[in-house]
């Protein structure tokens, strides 16, 4: 079995990297690299690449305690908060947490879907990014996004509405 | 139309990429990592950071706690039985014997 098989789970990749594998962690970086790259873009516009380069260093000395531990929640909830803190750094300390959640557009939008998902609050896209694109549930949405589980439901749900008639040609420029 | 159709093709819309660089810096990262182990740390989702805190919210929180310790409420203390015998009914406790009653004249 090769670390690039894709039944090995994350955890399995982790445990075979810190046995002195290092292709393993190649493998786990390319199963998340692309999303967590657009999470962290999605909140923190031009610092995504800093914010995703330090969460995978801090991986670098995670020992999960099995195989079938779970990381998405965990590497996620990193670069969120890694984005929390660039935000902060890049002068807007004050405004940092408001600013997530009404920030226009971070970045200038370079695939269809994160045109669409500029038409929403922040709040709302990431909770619409997470659970279309990551596999999390609802409940692991809520603890990494820090929200309450009925909120990252309602929003979910709203957002979705919103982008039912942007996707119907209501709203978007395509 | 439809949230399953809408979710459908939310989905099937690709993310762009990460950049190549950060692919390297990576992978870099990782090697020097494995040349210098350091302690492991078990993995434990951290605490999200936490986003909004308002105002008024803080607030009204405050006034309640300090209202809480400065204006205790008002209610006449309760009789407290003693240990032994709070388990009982109320009705096996023995009273004192009531004062005989005075008669008017």
């Amino acid at each position: 079995m090769t670390t690039a098989d894709p039944a090995l789970t994350d955890a399995a990749l982790l445990l075979a990297y810190r046995r002195g594998q290092l292709e393993a962690f190649t493998t786990l970086y390319d199963r998340y690299a692309d999303r967590l790259y657009f999470y962290a873009r999605t909140l923190a516009g031009n610092a995504a690449e800093d914010v995703v380069q330090e969460a995978f260093t801090r991986l670098f000395r995670v020992e999960p305690s099995g195989p079938d531990v779970p990381l998405a929640p965990f590497l996620f909830t990193v670069v969120r908060n890694l984005a929390v803190d660039a935000l902060r750094r890049d002068g807007a300390r004050e405004r940092a947490h408001a600013d997530l959640a009404s920030r226009p557009g971070s970045s200038e939008p370079d695939s269809e879907f994160a045109e669409l998902l500029d038409l929403l609050p922040v709040e709302q896209r990431e909770v619409v990014f997470l659970k279309l694109h990551t596999g999390l549930t609802f409940a692991e949405i809520a603890e990494v996004t820090g929200q309450k589980l009925p909120s990252v439901a309602s929003r979910y749900r709203y957002a979705l509405e919103k982008l039912s008639g942007a996707l119907a040609g209501e709203g978007v420029s395509r | 139309m439809r949230i399953e159709d809408v979710e459908a093709a939310l989905r099937r819309m690709p993310l762009p990429g990460a950049p190549r660089s950060l692919r390297e810096q990576v992978a870099r990262g990782a090697a020097d990592a494995l040349a210098r182990p350091a302690a492991p740390i078990p993995l434990r989702a951290p605490r999200p950071r936490v986003e909004r805190l308002s105002l008024a919210g803080a607030l009204l929180a405050a006034a309640a706690v300090l209202g809480a310790v400065l204006l205790p409420p008002s209610r006449p203390p309760r009789r407290r039985r003693s240990g032994w015998t709070s388990s009982w009914p109320a009705s096996a406790i023995p009273r004192p014997p009531a004062a005989p009653a005075r008669s008017r004249r």
